[in-house]
């Protein structure tokens, strides 16, 4: 198990005109190898729960545990948390920092305790993982580069450490189509490689749909759902939360009203495509 | 008369060592009342259109005349900018004040408006946008939608004749967008003349005209269904169609008689007609 | 995300918050002029008395108030230290070198603390029960005079009025970029000075980056909504000085005079 999180409650400005329960007696956990989307309104406590997972915020109630480390012991090993949860925050290109791409990329690894020479090794893998060149790149600012590049450098400054867990809020926050669609494939293609087990989280229910096979909900600091894409989206009613469906099930539902039946594990655009042709090839009458 | 009248469009960034094209040559004309949607990826120069269009940004080359105004004539400048309102991405990077009906105030403030007459716009500008009753909060604790239509009641305090919006739902969650999107339909339905500028396909279907831009040029402009029933022109230009049609245009290459749609509903209209 | 409180202001419904923002400003000056023309627990009595009431009516829970002190703690404990063993006079209690601990020294100390604690607790009290947009609108009336002298009176309380709005956003923005580089292995509490002043280079160089990018879009914004289109420029909000205002000035001016007599000896008390 990756992470454990049980009766996780946290208040902000507990007691001040301010405030707020941000996380009401949530639990769940994440073994290896998933892929979890975790979805819910702004402020319905994503980011704080996030942040518990990193050791970022003192957890008040509850038990988070990460790998073996128990945040509610006395004195927990953050850094070796956080090295084992490498965190990707919204706008991650607004972190760089350093004069060139390849001491930021090295900034986490030697934090880390890992020695240079070792680090820039590290930090050449990643870059290169993110798909961009590390001869070309190494040595520019961080400032100079495009959009999409930097957020590429923001990814690798945190697969550079090699953490077994990526949690990504928001990665594709601000790209235009074309760089979501990539990052998106990025992201695809380091879980095969590099990092099996991702949290995202994400406003856009199409993507959650495409790349998750595990959702959870949040509303008002409440775990409400912990389920499938597939049965999130045709088994619960989510209306009520304004959530959008994602296109492909909206689709397959109205088609559905009409009388033409398709099966219900249909989430993308590509799998409604093949069932709508399955279907219109068949004579259209059995499903 | 159009209200936007674009012509031979020109304008380059330039520093010491180079000059960067933002736009070339468009050719653009945009009559009073019209929604439309300005497409592109980044760096296709729809911003710096954008900040063609108010006199933020000189044409280098060509002419912009907004209700029979040249841009270039600095004499005109601000009557320009209370005629094309803007509101841009970031909320948090264009509320001057720390108490909303103060921003809302701040624009008619710098022209000099009767203070009277100030009151009402203000009040006339939030109830608009659905915000009245935030009038003397602070925008710290609003949502992004809820700032944005309080960037929204600012430009329109200066009874602006076209609404451009640059990218200003590119930061929000889906509710966000939802509520500007709904209040800048609004307005165009009153007679307001939108630019929206937009990366989300979805809020480009509505449009009176879509304009796609590549490389600082205009490649095309029609309306969304011709723009999006375009297989070639989305491919070039880097868009991505609303899922219905991504479906259209692959049902269509493997065969099936299906014609172009812009909602998920006439998509299932189509696909019905096929059994 | 830390919970950003909106400048200081703490939102009630009380006569104080009403008052127009220039009594307010002008109550600070009396009470810092007060507070330098105490020279005696009585008449540190007086002030405190005052300060009271004020907060009652103000309806801001009294250690609302009295947290604003905690910011200055180290000022006063500096000055403490420094007058209990440097100030002599009167009987001395302690004496070591040149160093000795005297009643006299020992009093003043008492009033160097009621007085530093009575300048912030009233300047707070301001802040407390004024938004920040009020307190430049009335700073910029105040400073209106100067126009004439071809002070940019208008720009500088746009800068001021521009400077509050962003202190919240920057703080946010401060705890994010922290997070961030904290998730990053960044450690903000090791070593001596010089290096944890250089652990701060990951945070203040994005924090600059951004603020200069937050500039460079509110330029565009500013121009955008016509900032200086006209010499003519009006005001939605026309500052009134009311009925509250004026008793508020009188209870100043009260105030005042009850600290000068008490200096003067006139009660007899001294």
């Amino acid at each position: 198990m990756s992470i454990e999180i049980k009766d996780l409650t946290f208040v902000y400005g507990a007691r001040t005109p301010y405030e707020k329960k941000a996380l009401d007696n949530v639990t769940f956990s994440v073994n290896e190898g998933e892929s979890v989307g975790l979805i819910g309104m702004t402020g319905s406590g994503k980011s704080t729960l996030l942040q518990h997972i990193n050791g970022l915020i003192k957890l008040k109630s509850g038990q988070v545990k990460v790998f073996d480390i128990d945040l509610s012991k006395r004195k927990p090993d953050l850094m070796r948390l956080r090295k084992h949860v490498g965190m990707l925050f919204q706008y991650p290109e607004y972190q760089l920092f350093a004069d060139t791409v390849k001491a930021d990329v090295m900034f986490g690894p030697i934090n880390f305790g890992m020695k240079k020479p070792e680090a820039e090794e590290a930090a050449k893998k990643a870059v290169t993982l993110t798909g961009l060149d590390w001869e070309e790149i190494k040595d520019r600012s961080p400032l100079e580069l495009s959009g999409g590049q930097k957020r590429r450098v923001a990814i690798a400054g945190i697969l550079a450490y090699s953490p077994d867990v990526l949690i990504l809020d928001e990665p594709t926050a601000g790209l235009d189509p074309a760089g979501k669609k990539e990052m998106l494939d990025l992201i695809a293609s380091l879980r095969k490689t590099t990092v099996s087990t991702v949290i995202t989280v994400s406003h856009n229910m199409d993507e959650i749909a495409e790349y998750c096979d595990r959702v959870i909900v949040l509303d008002g600091g409440k775990l409400i759902y912990d389920t499938t894409p597939e049965k999130l989206f045709y088994k619960e009613d989510v209306s009520a939360l304004r959530l959008h469906l994602p296109h492909a099930v909206r689709i397959v539902k109205l088609l559905e009203q009409k009388g033409i039946v398709l099966p219900h594990d249909i989430l993308t655009e590509d799998a409604l495509v093949n069932a709508l042709k399955e279907y219109f090839l068949k004579g259209g009458d059995h499903a | 008369m159009s209200i936007l009248e674009l012509n031979d469009l020109s304008f380059s960034y330039k520093t010491d060592e180079e000059e960067t094209i933002g736009v070339k040559n468009i050719n653009l004309t945009v009559e009073k009342g019209e929604f439309i949607v300005l497409l592109g990826h980044n760096g296709c120069g729809k911003s710096t259109l954008a900040k063609l269009l108010n006199g933020l940004l000189l044409p280098d080359e060509g002419t912009v005349s907004v209700d029979g105004f040249l841009t270039s004539d600095e004499s005109n400048i601000y009557k320009i900018r209370s005629k094309v309102g803007m509101v841009f991405q970031n909320p948090d990077n264009q509320m001057v004040a720390s108490i909303i009906e103060d921003d809302v105030a701040f624009g008619p403030e710098n022209l000099g408006v009767e203070r009277s007459e100030i009151v009402k716009r203000v009040e006339w500008a939030l109830e608009a946008v659905g915000m009245s009753a935030y009038r003397k909060g602070t925008p710290f604790k609003l949502s992004g939608g809820q700032k944005q239509r309080i960037a929204i009641a600012s430009v329109l305090a200066m009874k602006p004749d076209v609404l451009i919006l640059d990218e200003s739902t590119a930061m929000l969650d889906p509710q966000g967008r939802e509520e500007v999107l709904s209040v800048v339909k609004k307005l165009n339905a009153d007679g307001m003349t939108v630019i929206l500028i937009t990366h989300y396909m979805d809020e480009a279907t509505d449009a009176d005209r879509i304009v796609v831009m590549n490389a600082g040029q205009i490649e095309a402009t029609g309306t969304p269904k011709e723009i999006f029933s375009d297989k070639e022109l989305i491919d070039r230009c880097r868009l991505h169609p609303p899922v219905c049609c991504g479906v259209m245009h692959k049902l269509s290459a493997l065969g099936f008689p299906v014609e172009p749609v812009l909602t998920d509903e006439e998509a299932v209209e189509v696909l019905c007609r096929l059994r | 995300m830390r919970n950003v409180a909106f400048g200081q202001y703490y939102p009630t419904d009380s006569p104080i918050h009403k008052l127009d923002p220039r009594t307010k400003l002008f109550a600070g000056a009396i009470s810092i002029a007060a507070a330098f023309v105490a020279d005696s627990y009585w008449a540190y009595l007086a002030c405190y008395a005052f300060l009271f009431i004020v907060i009652l009516v103000s309806k801001i829970p009294v250690f609302q108030v009295l947290k604003t002190v905690k910011s200055i703690f180290a000022i006063i404990l500096i000055s403490v230290i420094l007058n209990v063993f440097f100030h002599d006079e009167g009987k001395v209690l302690w004496a070591w070198w040149k160093i000795k601990i005297t009643v006299g020294g020992l009093l003043y100390s008492g009033q160097i603390i009621l007085r530093l604690m009575f300048l912030v607790l009233s300047t707070s009290l301001i802040t407390l029960t004024s938004t920040p947009t009020e307190l430049t609108d009335g700073l910029e009336r105040f400073l209106t005079p100067l126009k004439y002298l071809r002070f940019p009176v208008h720009d500088v309380a746009i800068i001021m009025s521009i400077a509050l709005r962003f202190i919240p956003t920057l703080m946010e923005e401060t705890d994010k970029i922290t997070m961030a580089q904290k998730a990053r292995g960044a450690k903000f509490d090791v070593g001596g000075p010089l290096a944890r002043a250089k652990a701060l280079l990951p945070v203040l160089i994005p924090l600059f980056v951004s603020a200069f990018r937050r500039a460079d879009e509110l330029a565009f914004a500013l121009d955008a909504r016509c900032y200086n289109a006209t010499e003519a420029r009006t005001k939605m909000k026309v500052l009134r000085f009311g009925w509250r205002d004026l008793t508020a000035t009188l209870c100043l001016a009260l105030f005042l005079t009850v600290v000068i007599f008490l200096r003067l000896g006139f009660f007899g008390l001294l």
